[in-house]
């Protein structure tokens, strides 16, 4: 069952398209989250479902019916606004109050006890006298988000609504978004920048790019199958090689050669032998290999240690290669039986990965 | 830190010092003057006497007061309904038209406003251009008196003092943060509500200055009901100049100015006091 779908929707403002066709489906009850730089038009395309803004083009609807044309207070969605815009005229409890005081729907005492329940619910019992202004960041957040989910919409959407929280307190809003989301079972769809933000929170990501959707799917299949080296390059770190088909063998491996070695990958797509592709390899997938530690150098490229970044959790050790004098990026993590991990600059060393873990895209020319 | 602490003192000192010498000490010789008898020019304590102001209070200049008070509220509620939605539209605007526009409000400063008012006759008066117009259309058939009545008065009022409404709300209007209005309708509040409960208590302060902008000066502005209203138009401000310079009745004249500021003094408090108490803004 879709809530929210976009039918060929395109945008442009003075002549300048900022969203191209989108097509998109929102279901029931998940958490999905637009992805991309900023300027893609993530932010456009939560207007567009809000009715802060009419497309150029295309078909909007929410529970099956065209809400173009409908201004955004007869649209059952409501947003959570990157700047929160509370009023700051309002104490917490008429901020919240304010939608339903608008619909005039429900009587008083239910009102009140909506009201309350959401205050427990976002932990702002102790503050309902208090103004926005005497509230910290975090808390505004919860108003922000309380003074929107009361009304019970069909859709929440959220326009990058932590980006200006600190880190610490980011972690924690993520968390309690999900909970809320959880025990509401209201469509969030949620709009960020932040890559990891999106793949720990999302049941589905939307990952966009200069107006257009490159690909959609949960946070594991954008992560480990990116459709395209865009979604590859914004989700996280990769490596790219550029390798040649030799030839598609029949247990779906693709022999390519890469860097003058022959390898099996895995592969979805059916390619034609001689044909350029992309390889693109995780750091995390990659290890590093000090020269003692090798015995059979035949799958592994020899380089040099350009830097070694230490990261708490991982070590990233950032490795020259001889024979084409690119870098490739490993993450290495620390491991009981594993003190290999102190590496001197210019240090020779050898690299490698395990065959299969790589992705295999179609090249792009840039 | 040390000079620009001297700076400052000096500053604030030389201000001080100019109000207390040619605001506070007048302000305080009127309200002394305004307790002695008529027969003494100077100030003196020698002969208090409340004859003023009983004076004041039983006689038809009472009623002047009543009629100034009634003028200025009505200009100043004219120059809001007036001024408010134009500031709105405005401050919406680009810069450039924006820009423009402000000029255009800014414009007639450029000539004395003595001078306009004295225009304002030329268009109003019975055989003037409005009436001229106005006839040539049919829309009447009987020029207009409007002239030398309180209605040519308000409307020289309204049309002297609508840029001191119009700047102020301006201001205001364009520090409103329009994501709390795209706020409010996300919300499903509809214009009405929006506007009711968001933007009008959120611009209350430029309306607030605006209003006290139009009707200090609507209150004490002698020269356009004198021009505008003939003799029939007689507010505050011709009484206290009537009394200063052609009856040469200091006493009663200075009573006259002491309730002015009086009553302004309690206007301005009595804002004061409901800004105070309007904290808790609920409503059902």
């Amino acid at each position: 069952m879709n809530v929210v779908a976009l039918q060929g929707v395109s945008q442009s403002i003075h002549n300048h398209d900022i969203l191209h066709d989108i097509n998109l489906e929102v279901r029931e009850g998940e958490f999905l989250t637009l992805l991309g730089p900023s300027g893609c038009g993530k932010t456009t395309l939560l207007q567009l479902i809000s009715g802060c803004a009419e497309p150029v083009k295309g078909h909007i609807f929410i529970d099956n019916k065209d809400v173009v044309g409908l201004p955004p207070h007869k649209r059952h969605v409501h947003t959570v606004f990157q700047s929160y815009a509370l009023f700051p005229h309002m104490t917490v409890y008429d901020n919240i109050a304010f939608g339903l005081r608008c619909q005039k729907k429900t009587s008083l005492s239910e009102m009140d006890t909506r009201i309350k329940a959401i205050l427990k619910m976002v932990r702002l019992e102790k503050y309902v006298a208090r103004k926005p202004h005497q509230l910290s960041g975090g808390q505004q957040q919860r108003v922000a988000i309380a003074r929107a989910i009361v009304n019970e919409p069909r859709v929440l959407l959220l326009d990058e609504p932590l980006s200006s929280l600190d880190y610490r307190l980011r972690k924690n809003m993520q968390l309690e978004l999900k909970r809320l989301q959880r025990q509401l079972g209201i469509t969030f769809i949620f709009v960020t920048h932040d890559q990891e933000e999106a793949l720990s929170m999302s049941d589905r990501i939307v990952v966009m790019a200069d107006g257009k959707i490159e690909q959609i799917g949960t946070p594991r299949e954008v992560y480990e199958n990116p459709k395209s080296l865009t979604v590859a390059r914004f989700i996280g770190e990769v490596n790219i090689f550029d390798a040649v088909v030799v030839e598609m063998s029949h247990h779906k491996k693709l022999i390519v050669n890469l860097l003058d070695q022959i390898r099996a990958t895995a592969c979805t797509h059916a390619h034609a032998p001689g044909e350029k592709v992309h390889v693109l390899i995780r750091p995390e997938d990659v290890r590093v290999w000090g020269q003692s530690e090798v015995t059979d150098s035949s799958h592994m490229f020899a380089g040099t240690v350009e830097e070694a970044i230490y990261k708490g959790t991982t070590v990233d050790v950032i490795v020259r290669l001889t024979a084409n004098h690119h870098v490739i990026t490993a993450s290495e993590f620390f491991n009981e039986d594993d003190d290999r991990l102190e590496y001197k600059m210019g240090e020779p060393v050898w690299v490698s990965w395990a065959s299969g873990w790589e992705v295999v895209l179609p090249y792009e020319t840039e | 830190m040390k000079l620009n602490n001297g700076f400052r003192n000096n500053t604030l000192i030389l201000i001080w010092l100019w109000l207390a010498l040619f605001a506070l000490l007048p302000l305080c010789m009127i309200v002394l003057e305004s307790f002695s008898t008529h027969q003494t020019p100077q100030p003196t304590l020698t002969e208090f006497t409340l004859d003023n102001y009983r004076f004041l209070i039983n006689t038809a200049y009472f009623m002047v007061f009543e009629k100034s008070l009634l003028i200025a509220g009505s200009v100043t509620l004219l120059c809001l309904l007036l001024g408010y939605p134009f500031a709105y539209i405005v401050a919406r605007m680009n810069d450039t038209v924006k820009n423009y526009l402000i000029l255009f409000v800014i414009i007639p400063f450029w000539t004395s406003s003595l001078i306009r008012s004295y225009a304002l006759i030329a268009i109003l008066k019975t055989k003037g251009i409005l009436n001229s117009i106005l006839l040539s259309l049919g829309i009447i058939h009987q020029p207009l008196a409007i002239l030398f009545t309180n209605y040519a008065v308000i409307l020289g009022l309204v049309y002297n003092l609508l840029p001191f409404m119009i700047l102020p709300v301006l201001t205001n209007i364009e520090r409103l943060d329009y994501r709390l209005v795209q706020a409010a309708r996300d919300l499903g509040a509809n214009w009405l509500i929006t506007f009711v409960r968001i933007i009008l208590p959120l611009t209350m302060p430029g309306i607030i200055a605006g209003s006290i902008l139009v009707f200090l000066p609507a209150m004490t502005i002698f020269y356009i009901p004198d021009i505008l209203g003939g003799a029939k138009s007689i507010l505050l401000g011709n009484l206290i100049q009537n009394q200063f310079l052609i009856a040469h009745n200091w006493p009663l004249g200075s009573a006259i100015s002491t309730l002015l500021t009086l009553i302004l003094v309690a206007l301005v408090l009595i804002y004061w006091k409901m800004t105070r108490s309007n904290k808790k803004s609920e409503w059902l």
